[in-house]
């Protein structure tokens, strides 16, 4: 058939009944994690394209439970996938990996100044596409809560490197309508027949695909050029420092 | 006298007399849809010509009916004169008046907490025979009810839904017996195909999908394998009422992903079987994908179509399968004559001349994951196609994608998932879909339309020379049946689990379609 989440709710109601947690071979636990979880979330844990796993205190999962139900679910609305396949030792095995992971560890202390940080990111235009909190603008990424989301490691490539992890989000596109009007932007939406677009200028374009001459998206690309010519290392390092700090609500 | 007439109105309103005659002979009224499938030939077609490319730009809804619950919503409609009988999930059966949308009646069936199904508290619709609607329970019973007014006629235990099995698929009624094949392939259970008797209830006759110790396909499963060697049944067959043959696909064998347990073919897993309608014994069988580890599950709708294949007339099943190939089969005899591939794989190196594939070892499961087209879900699945018998083509929603297939321990326990690994899909630009139109006796590909994303909706042709098709985008559309170009869409607003098809009530046609929690019926004004 095609197994989808509700298959495997029923380990997680197995684990919450369990009355003693039960004995980890964590050789076999970090086998589980490196095969499947070191891909986003980094050797050891400590972070890439994922958050890092080694913290004292995982933001979303306070208990076991929260963690198994998440290696089985995922989080809906993030790039964190399900991961039922592990089968229920793969779970239970993967969870106590990155528990252990938090066992030792201490808060991470930043590189550099966030606040300093906070001033280049100000300064240097970021809000023109970026959002935090209240302030700036709703074209690229909401940032918020990016230090949650992204490893310091995570953020300094995507300064870097831009096209290395693009977000499906925010695919670039360029259309031309039927009458010849140029339209480039970011792609809101789509579906079979329309597509939403979001120009640089604030504008939402609702086109139907019918009425287009030419439709160009761009899926690896990132909308967001690379910093690499813009701030030197130290100021790599406070920007780096600052986007670490952004939490969200806590 | 108007006392009289009006009472004589509703009578005609709320009969529902649906002899087996009349489903075999479906096509003298296209207005009605008697069966799954509506005709037992599996091939999902509407001689119903009313909308058409030239009028189809009118199409609008006529009304929606919503559901209270938030599982999808895969039924597909049964209508009989002026009524539309349609499971909801998670186990509710109702009526519904095709004119206005209105419900007559419907029948609530409490489902267990403890319920164990591995793909959602879903259901696909009822069969009808003579006055009473039959469906299938998640607790794994067939409940017959009064088509008047939903009364519990008889329920009957197929099996029990603590070990994992569960009936999500619409029953298929024959001359007084009612078929059904059980759903748990992710469980370890064994499969069947089963008849009961449509007046009592009462078991007729088992076909063990999965044949026990000492019987013939045995030894394709070493020690006590087979016991728990699942081979599912869970979509409605085809029937051929001249020869009283009935077609049924089966699912995966047990473990899915780890066949380690499992040397051999693992009969009658990921086959279709024809079995004799009167005694369940079995005829003939084809098995698409020997000794699986990928889930390709055979439970697609076989179609019955008769055709020429290299000069000679013969009778044929045609099944496009999730594995990526198109198969054609001799129906009498079960001969192999063709497979096409109509959607990208890289499981096999190729078909040998007895239809075998020759499963290419490096594309089996592994800890660390392999990358293996198609994906679990298949290059197509439950979601029907459709045969049209006037442009000779079979329209199949397609799935193009990959997964990364991972193979883990797999021990049984008895209602626990036994599976053995599976799957992590690749999404995003990288997978699309397609609904794609194949010469019905060869499988080549003659027009596609592309897809944004992989579908689960099917299709359905119609004679007025239009094919429906339903995305994940929430679009619901028809293309030209001839050249796939696309005539008119709408947006339903929900990701679409859907089967389609089309009835006519005061001699208006209507397309219907479930999408996200409800069911659409369009009409041109």
């Amino acid at each position: 058939m095609l197994p989808l989440l509700p298959l495997l709710m029923f380990f997680a109601q197995a684990d919450s009944q369990s009355a003693s947690p039960p004995k980890i071979d964590l050789a076999r636990a970090k086998r589980v994690f490196d095969t499947s979880c070191a891909g986003c979330h980094g050797p050891e844990g400590r972070g890439g394209r994922g958050p890092s796993l080694a913290v004292p205190k995982l933001r979303r999962a306070q208990t076991d439970n929260d963690l198994v139900l998440i290696i089985l679910n995922g989080i809906p609305g993030t790039e964190m996938p399900p991961s039922w396949y592990l089968g229920p030792d793969g779970m239970m095995l993967a969870a106590a990996y990155v528990r252990s992971l938090g066992a030792g560890a201490t808060p991470s202390k930043a590189e550099g100044d966030p606040a300093k940080g906070r001033q280049l990111f100000s300064g240097k235009g970021c809000f023109a596409c970026h959002s935090i909190g209240t302030e700036g603008r709703a074209f690229g990424p909401d940032l918020s809560d990016i230090g949650a989301r992204r490893s310091a490691a995570g953020l300094r490539e995507a300064l870097l490197e831009p096209n290395a992890q693009v977000g499906e989000g925010f695919v670039p596109v360029r259309a031309t309508t039927l009458q010849g009007e140029r339209i480039n932007g970011i792609r809101i939406n789509e579906d079979n027949f329309t597509i939403q677009i979001l120009e640089l200028s604030g504008r939402l374009q609702s086109l139907r695909k019918a009425a287009l001459a030419e439709l160009e998206e761009r899926p690896t690309e990132s909308a967001m050029p690379s910093f690499k010519e813009v701030f030197s290392e130290s100021e790599l390092r406070d920007l780096v420092a600052y986007l670490s700090s952004l939490r969200g609500e806590q | 006298m108007r006392f009289l007439l009006a009472a004589a109105f509703t009578a005609t309103i709320v009969s529902a007399q649906a002899p087996y005659q009349r489903i075999v002979n479906a096509d003298k009224e296209p207005q009605n849809w008697l069966t799954y499938s509506r005709t037992y030939d599996g091939g999902r077609y509407s001689p119903l010509a009313q909308i058409t490319p030239a009028n189809v730009a009118r199409l609008k809804p006529l009304w929606i009916y919503q559901i209270e619950q938030m599982d999808h919503f895969e039924t597909t409609p049964i209508a009989v004169d002026g009524i539309l009988y349609v499971t909801e999930p998670p186990d509710s059966i109702s009526a519904l008046d095709a004119r206005s949308g209105r419900r007559l009646w419907r029948y609530v069936r409490p489902v267990p907490a403890d319920i164990q199904v591995c793909c959602g508290r879903v259901n696909r619709g009822v069969a009808i025979l003579d006055d009473t609607v039959y469906a299938g329970t998640l607790d794994g019973h067939l409940i017959a009810l009064n088509a008047r007014n939903g009364a519990l006629e008889w329920d009957t235990t197929v099996a029990d839904y603590k070990s994992g099995h569960a009936l999500t698929g619409a029953p298929l009624a024959i001359d007084g017996k009612v078929v059904v094949g059980i759903a748990g392939g992710e469980y370890g259970v064994r499969g069947f195909i089963d008849a009961y008797d449509a007046k009592s209830g009462k078991q007729l006759w088992r076909f063990w999908t999965v044949p026990g110790a000492g019987e013939p396909g045995s030894q394709s499963w070493p020690g006590d394998s087979w016991k728990h060697g699942g081979a599912p049944a869970w979509v409605t067959g085809a029937y051929d009422p001249d020869t009283n043959v009935l077609y049924w696909g089966t699912g995966n064998p047990g473990p899915d992903w780890n066949p380690d347990s499992r040397p051999g073919d693992n009969l009658y897993s990921c086959s279709v079987v024809a079995l004799d309608a009167a005694s369940g014994k079995l005829k003939w069988h084809f098995q698409f994908t020997p000794h699986d580890s990928h889930d390709y599950d055979a439970t697609e709708v076989p179609m019955l179509v008769d055709g020429v294949v290299r000069g000679e007339p013969r009778k044929l099943l045609v099944f496009a399968n999730r594995n990526a190939f198109y198969y054609v089969l001799d129906r009498v005899t079960g001969e192999f004559i063709s497979a096409q591939p109509y959607a990208k794989f890289t499981w096999n190196t190729g078909i040998d001349d007895s239809g075998r594939p020759r499963a290419d070892p490096s594309m089996a499961p592994s800890e660390k994951g392999t990358l293996v087209w198609p994906s679990l879900y298949g290059a197509t699945n439950w979601f029907s196609p459709s045969y049209s018998p006037a442009t000779r083509l079979v329209y199949v929603s397609v799935r193009e994608q990959s997964s990364y297939f991972y193979k883990t321990d797999a021990e049984y326990q008895k209602g626990a998932p036994f599976t053995g690994g599976g799957e992590r899909p690749v999404g995003g630009a990288k997978a699309y879909g397609a609904v794609r139109a194949l010469d019905a006796f060869t499988g080549k590909v003659k027009w596609e339309f592309k897809l944004q994303s992989p579908p689960w909706s099917g299709v359905l042709a119609t004679a007025g020379g239009l094919v429906f098709g339903g995305s994940m985008e929430g679009n619901f559309y028809a293309l030209d049946a001839l050249t796939g170009k696309p005539l008119w869409d709408f947006q339903t607003g929900a990701e679409m689990y859907s089967n389609i098809m089309s009835f006519a009530v005061d001699g208006r046609q209507a397309i219907a379609v479930t999408s996200g929690h409800a069911l659409f019926v369009f009409g041109v004004e």
